[in-house]
């Protein structure tokens, strides 16, 4: 595995869209603020930008030392290291999860006697090659998903568009009001893990400085793309629907069916969700690798990756004993967890920075 | 020597790689293969005859190479194209399952085209039967749910048609082919299951019964009662018209024909149809027109905190048939058929929304209207809509024209 890839500012943007992509197929995170669930998604957007604020303000402190590193910089070594071990924690959990979650959803929906051990297994084989690659290797397969994936969202909303009524998006606003709106939003921005992985792949970034509007870039462009795809579903499922369903994405593809031959076009979510998880879960997996060689100042990562590997299907399959479990921890238990190491310990440690007037020694 | 060695290791890797590969790509673990399959093109639901809370699921199994041998000239013909079989259980999916029991091959359901459900059972209500639809991943909320009117499910789809070929085939080319008429309509499972779970809104679905083919079809009157299981013999017909009524899950109603094509100015749902009207001086003799466009636009204003419905109705037809022996070329009578046209409309109109209020439900959607305009209002009307709904003021605007009159000016008439 190489340590030091190089990427760049747009193959920085477009791991955005991939990584949020994944998310619009799978449960939408805001569903309780029902037909306003895409105010709730926009204004997730604006927390998003502040979450990527922090941390790039970081890595500018910081350019060459990683989300792993700059800890022990800022608050010593012991504090220090008990927040990286917490960061290597959140990335390989998120990795099991989200790996759980594609098989959750294969062995739903397409392949039901398929033992989940399989798909995983498999899954993760493939991630564990893209990791052994490097970040550059799993940039460069991003830089071919995404018109692809561009182009399946583009069909997607063509077709799906004719059973769209748009009155099911009223009335906006006061059902279940503002706080809910917020509260949603909220909710739908702890999703934005990829924000700690550029913790530790901005240093990987070329000219990082620049890093702040391609990520806004990024943002607005994902942004679009989930409001849309919430407007759709709510318009084409009405909002009761939108609410009982687990796969929004998958039960909206169900209903396309254009003149009689064009339909059946399930398989393409399966495409869509198993492509962006792939980079998805390849990226994470990299992060933590990368973390633990960096907290043990180690270069020979590379013997980590299959042991990883095997702690990501065991963490994945023991973490959750059900789908509905699974689900209920996405919208409930997953704010929380995801906010400690998204928004509140980056946001104490940049106040930190500051205040100490903590720096990167040229 | 080392590069030897190496090479070797490529070699079995290479070779692990595609067994490895050939183990699992050729296949998922669930493949079955289509003559392993037993591809039900039809599904129907009903109570299990006799026992309490029982379900009967009823399949209309197609026989793939008699459905396809007419068509090669080969030597089909000597088996059924379809098998309908039957099963019961105490859920709706075991009833499903248990026809394995009968068929040796599992039920594969992706395919099936329409789901017919007894009048029996869409009595009793039907959400516990959706969930299936909804929960199942083969299952397709695409195909068309219909009420078999006082019979059930299982006779419906045991019917072979005159014309041959697979009930559910026809079935599925009847409500495709109702468009041309308006006078039934067309619900998938996913709109039907749509305005079933949504608390505003009351579901319709589409009906089926039998028609006597030794009586002219429409002699029938829409009311009559008949003993239905009287009538079936080989060669019976099928008949896909009017609607079925519900209020929450529970089938409450039905629409004629009348009826369901005014659901159908309502909703916007007209494809076609043929409007008849009198003839302009000669009341004993009709005109047909036929209806080639129609917008529907419905609209809603408060007066002192009441609601009043406006249901405006935009039509446009052509002269498809004159029978009597006067031309309607001049203005005047020209306006007077589109006088009558719209008349025709809103008979139709009135005649749903009688049967609605009389009912009690809410089919045309008027409660979301107001949900979606007015939340402020809706609040305070949600407790007692029922009620409001059975009385309330509903106007009716149709703005009907004549565009074209076919090939002749003048009818024709014996000199």
């Amino acid at each position: 595995m190489s340590i030091d890839g190089k990427i760049t500012l747009r193959q920085m943007a477009w791991l955005i869209i991939t990584i949020r992509v994944a998310v619009v197929i799978t449960a939408v995170a805001s569903i309780e603020a029902r037909q306003d669930a895409w105010i709730a998604e926009m204004g997730a957007v604006l927390i998003k930008i502040f979450m990527a604020l922090i941390i790039v303000l970081l890595a500018l402190r910081f350019p060459s030392k990683s989300i792993f590193q700059y800890p022990q910089l800022i608050f010593g070594k012991l504090i220090g290291t008990g927040i990286v071990l917490g960061y290597l924690w959140f990335f390989l959990f998120v990795t099991a999860s989200l790996t759980r979650e594609l098989g959750d959803f294969i062995t739903t929906v397409f392949m039901p006697q398929t033992p989940i051990i399989v798909v995983i297994g498999m899954f993760v084989l493939a991630c564990a090659y893209a990791v052994h690659m490097g970040i550059e290797s799993i940039t460069r397969i991003n830089d071919i998903f995404v018109p692809i994936l561009m182009l399946s969202f583009g069909i997607f909303f063509l077709l799906v568009w004719q059973d769209a009524d748009l009155s099911r998006l009223r009335p906006v606003f006061v059902e279940t009001g503002a706080l809910q709106i917020i509260k949603s939003s909220i909710v739908a921005s702890a999703g934005f893990m990829l924000v700690a992985a550029f913790g530790v792949l901005l240093p990987h970034v070329n000219e990082a400085k620049r890093a702040f509007p391609f990520m806004l870039a990024g943002l607005a462009v994902v942004g679009f793309m989930i409001t849309t795809s919430v407007i759709t579903y709510i318009t084409v499922l009405g909002v009761d629907q939108f609410v009982m369903v687990n796969f929004e994405g998958l039960a909206v593809t169900r209903v396309i069916a254009v003149a009689d031959f064009f339909e059946r076009l399930d398989p393409l979510t399966m495409l869509v969700w198993v492509v962006a998880s792939f980079i998805k879960v390849a990226v994470f997996y990299y992060c933590f690798v990368l973390g633990i060689g960096q907290l043990l100042k180690t270069e020979e990562v590379n013997l980590l990756v299959v042991p990883t590997g095997a702690a990501v299907i065991a963490l994945s399959l023991i973490s959750f004993e059900s789908f509905p479990q699974l689900e209920n921890f996405f919208l409930n238990g997953w704010v929380v967890h995801n906010h400690i190491f998204l928004l509140f310990i980056p946001a104490s440690m940049l106040t930190t920075a500051i205040i100490f007037n903590k720096k990167e020694q040229k | 020597m080392e590069s030897t060695a190496k090479q070797w290791i490529k070699a079995i890797a290479v070779f692990l790689l595609i067994t490895i590969s050939l183990v699992n790509l050729p296949g998922c673990w669930n493949r079955v293969e289509l003559n392993d399959r037993a591809l039900a093109l039809g599904l129907a639901l009903d109570k299990a005859p006799g026992v309490d809370n029982k379900f009967m699921m009823t399949a209309e199994i197609a026989n793939p190479s008699e459905v396809i041998a007419p068509l090669t000239g080969g030597g089909g013909g000597e088996l059924p194209p379809a098998w309908v079989v039957s099963s019961t259980g105490w859920s709706a999916w075991e009833a499903g399952r248990n026809i394995v029991m009968q068929s040796r091959r599992r039920l594969f359901v992706a395919h099936t085209q329409v789901f017919v459900i007894g009048e029996d059972i869409a009595k009793e209500g039907l959400s516990p039967l959706m969930d299936l639809i909804m929960r199942n991943r083969e299952l397709r909320r695409t195909a068309w749910i219909i009420i078999a009117k006082e019979a059930t499910g299982k006779e419906i789809l045991g019917v072979q048609h005159e014309m041959g070929g697979l009930t559910s085939d026809v079935i599925n080319n009847l409500v495709l082919d109702s468009v041309q008429a308006s006078a039934a309509i067309q619900i998938e499972v996913a709109d039907f299951i749509q305005e079933l779970v949504c608390d505003k809104c009351s579901p319709v679905a589409g009906r089926i019964e039998f028609v006597d083919p030794g009586r002219p079809e429409g002699i029938i009157d829409e009311t009559e009662t008949r003993d239905m299981k009287e009538n079936i013999t080989e060669g019976e017909l099928l008949r896909y018209s009017g609607a079925a009524v519900f209020k929450r899950d529970r089938l409450v109603g039905w629409l004629d024909r009348k009826e369901a094509r005014g659901l159908n100015w309502i909703r916007d749902n007209i494809g076609s149809g043929i409007l008849v009207v009198k003839a302009p001086g000669e009341p004993e003799r009709n005109l047909g027109i036929d209806v080639m466009f129609s917008e529907s636009n419905i609209s809603i204003e408060f007066t002192n905190d009441k609601p009043k419905i406006t249901i405006e109705v935009e039509v446009e037809g052509n002269l498809g048939e004159n029978m009597s022996n006067q031309d309607i070329i001049d203005k005047e009578s020209l306006q007077i058929v589109e006088k009558r046209m719209a008349q025709v409309v809103r008979n139709d109109i009135e005649a749903v929304l009688k049967k609605a209020q009389e009912l009690e439900t809410d089919i045309f959607g008027f409660a979301m209207l107001i949900y979606q305009s007015n939340y402020k209002k809706w609040q305070e009307l949600e407790e007692d809509w029922e009620k409001t709904f059975s009385n309330l003021p509903i106007g009716i605007v149709v703005q009907a024209d004549v565009r074209r009159i076919g090939l002749i000016g003048e009818p024709v008439r014996a000199r």
